[in-house]
């Protein structure tokens, strides 16, 4: 049970919030360039200092914070609406289309996310929705993979047989009676890979294959930063410190969800 | 699992069967609702109501009397209903969709009901979740939900291995009741319930129905080994099961 008083979870939740939404306070506009002011050290009007191309560093992080935990938001809500309901028919196929439904997902499961996220920026160029649908692939498997097993344990239950018994249609039966007893352990898992999923959207852009050239997020932010190192070594610490953190308040939220 | 078993049930008939677990009693039961579970599989035989072949029936035909023409007691009620959905709603949502109900007149039956098996605290179990009740209690509504729907036949499967002795005789008195109006095909190992319900009971051994007759009968005279076991242990029962000077 989630028990209201629990205040990792609160201080979790709210590590994540304040990343997600704190952008609404950002000082000054992350996009403005000001050659004139470049690698500024920390002061009272820029307070994270200017990067190589003269922007508030502090407002692209707090910008990165809303980019990051948005594609994460939907991915979570693509990979909960495709794989519950496609996790739960592959948990109560039976026959021909059990293994074709098994062997699909075995093949999904067998690329790593990059090689998703390579192949949807070569059809569709770089940008934000790539890196959703190519996360999106990548959780569904074990998200799919976890509601399979569940839906299969569920199928003897007793009440999905009474539920046959008294007349409920298969159809009903799938998507009324199944899904919320299914709801928490997919909350649960989501939250744990979510950590995996800021890694990844970090490591992406780091390499340069993540949201592109529009979008601000911490792993662009870290490579921009990484060619003034020795300038401003600090640059690259700024955002990791939040990678970290929202990493970490996933994998607390997950751990307290259990 | 099944082989060579015939069963007739009539209707203001209880019929019960008995025998070892893994006799095939609880299959029997499934394979009559329709709802067998994986692997297994009718490869043989025929399943009548109303002498209309049952198990030939398409799904969503098949559907149609599952509840209406077939009830079924579960034998863990504590399972039975779903444990994220208010029980009010799920005894709405059955007849809704059994007898063609508008929803308030679904509530108002459901109320009926629940009074005329001694819930007297409708509005309380209608608006608890099933974990929030009883075994006994939920068995009761189960039954509540047969008493709405009154179909001709029903089918129980162990309805009184999960309860205590209050709960127990509470469930073999809604059984009596409901049998002037239905056929009951009870499975049962308890004594009471296949003595004072089942009019006709039948011991089912490996598959194959070994022996037949009231149960009065089939305890004084048992011709197979599993019945003289049975008979033997249900008389130490009777004798004394509350005292503790047989230890």
């Amino acid at each position: 049970m989630i028990r209201y008083g629990n205040w990792r979870i609160w201080t979790a939740a709210s590590v994540l919030l304040l990343c997600a939404f704190a952008y609404l306070f950002a000082p000054h506009d992350p996009y403005q360039i000001e050659l004139g002011k470049r690698l500024l050290p920390p002061s009272s009007e820029y307070p994270f200092g200017t990067d190589s191309m003269g922007r508030c560093l502090l407002s692209r992080v707090l910008y990165g914070g809303r980019t990051t935990l948005g594609i994460v938001l939907l991915t979570w809500l693509a990979t909960l609406a495709i794989g519950l309901p496609l996790g739960i028919a592959v948990g109560f196929w039976r026959g021909r289309f059990r293994a074709l439904g098994d062997s699909f997902l075995n093949v999904l499961a067998s690329f790593p996310p990059i090689v998703y996220l390579i192949v949807w920026m070569g059809a569709w160029g770089s940008g934000t929705n790539t890196v959703v649908v190519a996360l999106t692939i990548a959780s569904l498997v074990s998200l799919v993979k976890l509601v399979k097993a569940r839906a299969e344990i569920e199928r003897d239950k007793a009440y999905v047989v009474c539920a046959a018994a008294s007349g409920a249609s298969r159809l009903r039966i799938l998507f009324w009676h199944v899904p919320p007893n299914l709801i928490r352990e997919s909350v649960v898992l989501l939250s744990l890979i979510s950590a995996d999923i800021v890694l990844m959207i970090s490591g992406f852009s780091f390499i340069g294959l993540g949201v592109g050239e529009g979008g601000i997020d911490w792993g662009a932010i870290m490579t921009d930063g990484r060619t003034v190192a020795l300038l401003r070594p600090d640059i690259m610490l700024y955002p990791l410190a939040l990678i970290v953190a929202c990493a970490f308040a996933f994998n607390v939220l997950g751990e307290e969800l259990k | 699992m099944l082989r060579e078993t015939t069963l007739t049930v009539r209707r203001g008939e209880a019929i019960g069967v008995t025998g070892e677990s893994g006799s095939g009693k609880t299959t029997m039961l499934k394979a009559a609702m329709g709802v067998l579970g994986r692997g297994c599989e009718i490869d043989g035989g025929e399943i009548q109501l109303d002498g209309r072949a049952m198990d030939k029936l398409p799904p969503h035909e098949r559907r149609k009397l599952a509840g209406t023409s077939l009830g079924f007691v579960p034998q863990l009620p504590m399972t039975a209903f779903d444990s994220r959905i208010a029980m009010g709603r799920q005894i709405q949502a059955v007849y809704c969709k059994r007898l063609g109900l508008s929803r308030e007149a679904a509530t108002g039956l459901a109320r009926e009901k629940l009074r005329q098996v001694n819930l007297l605290d409708a509005e309380r179990v209608m608006g608890s979740r099933p974990g929030a009740l009883s075994g006994g209690m939920l068995q009761r509504v189960a039954i509540a939900i047969l008493l709405g729907l009154n179909p001709p036949f029903i089918l129980a499967d162990e309805p009184t291995s999960a309860l205590d002795p209050d709960n127990r005789a509470a469930v073999i008195a809604l059984l009596q009741d409901l049998k002037p109006t239905s056929g009951l095909l009870v499975v049962s190992h308890d004594t009471e319930v296949l003595g004072r319900v089942c009019d006709r009971v039948h011991v089912l051994h490996d598959g194959e129905l070994v022996e037949e007759g009231n149960l009065a009968e089939l305890l004084a005279a048992p011709k197979h080994d599993w019945t003289a076991r049975f008979a033997e242990t249900a008389g130490q029962r009777e004798e004394g099961y509350w005292s503790w000077e047989r230890w």
